[in-house]
């Protein structure tokens, strides 16, 4: 069902039916401002419909039932602090890497201090380093906090990245 | 923040980490900090061009280690930890 039929729908009915709840409206007004597709607010609202007993938070609620159906829990948090490495080894060997961000952003500034040696022997091998001095620490937090990498080698290693 | 300890533990199964008290050095940190800041600061303003930060990068590294965590387990059983906490 397309957004606005949604809103348009559920304008209509509330001015017949007794006030629209708190849980209804938050689901609309995301829809309304593109956090969720008009699925995940059908669904939302059905389940709605199927009458969940009100609760005494309904604005906690509603962000609760949005995460289960958006699945926007799984996501990294808003203000992740770590940097984390887990490497698992088919031979069994584990390991398990955190790192502080605000560290990382500390270690972007270090770079600047690279032997030229190393700066050159890495720009032959086609890797420059020196925009990343030039980054605002806000800027590579921000790319950081979604960044997942997941590897699953046929031989059974597995890698994983991912902010906390 | 500054780190107030940091376990080692190296070895099989890692029994016993090491706990090495960091807060010991926190008031040399806290000195090399003030020394630091007053170099940078007389830096500025003799060059007021210059943008030389007040406290170097190596520095501002050592305060953001805590949490810092390094954990390595071998499949026979040695392993390495190392957690700044």
């Amino acid at each position: 069902m397309p957004a606005e039929d949604l809103y348009i729908l559920e304008t209509e009915t509330s001015s017949k039916e007794p006030p629209m709840s708190a849980e209804r409206r938050q689901v609309l007004e995301m829809l309304a401002q593109g956090k969720i597709t008009p699925e995940d607010a059908d669904r939302l609202l059905d389940k709605l419909d199927a009458g969940a007993p009100p609760a005494p938070d309904a604005a906690a609620t509603g962000l609760k039932m949005i995460r289960e159906v958006t699945g926007s829990g799984d996501r990294a948090p808003a203000n992740p602090k770590f940097l984390r490495v887990q490497v698992d080894s088919s031979d069994g060997d584990k390991v398990n890497i955190r790192v502080p961000l605000a560290l990382v952003r500390t270690g972007v500034k270090l770079s600047a201090m690279m032997p030229k040696d190393a700066s050159e022997t890495l720009s032959e091998k086609g890797i420059d380093l020196s925009n990343l001095s030039s980054l605002k620490g806000e800027e590579l937090i921000e790319a950081l906090r979604d960044l997942t990498v997941d590897v699953n080698s046929s031989d059974g290693d597995k890698v994983r990245i991912f902010c906390e | 923040m500054i780190p107030a300890l940091l376990l080692i533990g190296i070895g099989w199964q890692r029994r016993l980490p090491v706990p090495i008290p960091l807060f010991l050095l926190w008031p040399v940190a806290f000195l090399a900090v003030l020394a630091t800041g007053a170099v940078q600061l007389t830096r500025r303003l003799n060059r007021p061009a210059a943008e030389t930060p007040l406290l170097p990068a190596p520095l501002e590294a050592l305060f953001q280690l805590s949490g810092l965590r390094l954990d390595v387990r071998t499949h026979d059983g040695t392993g390495v930890l190392v957690w700044f906490l």
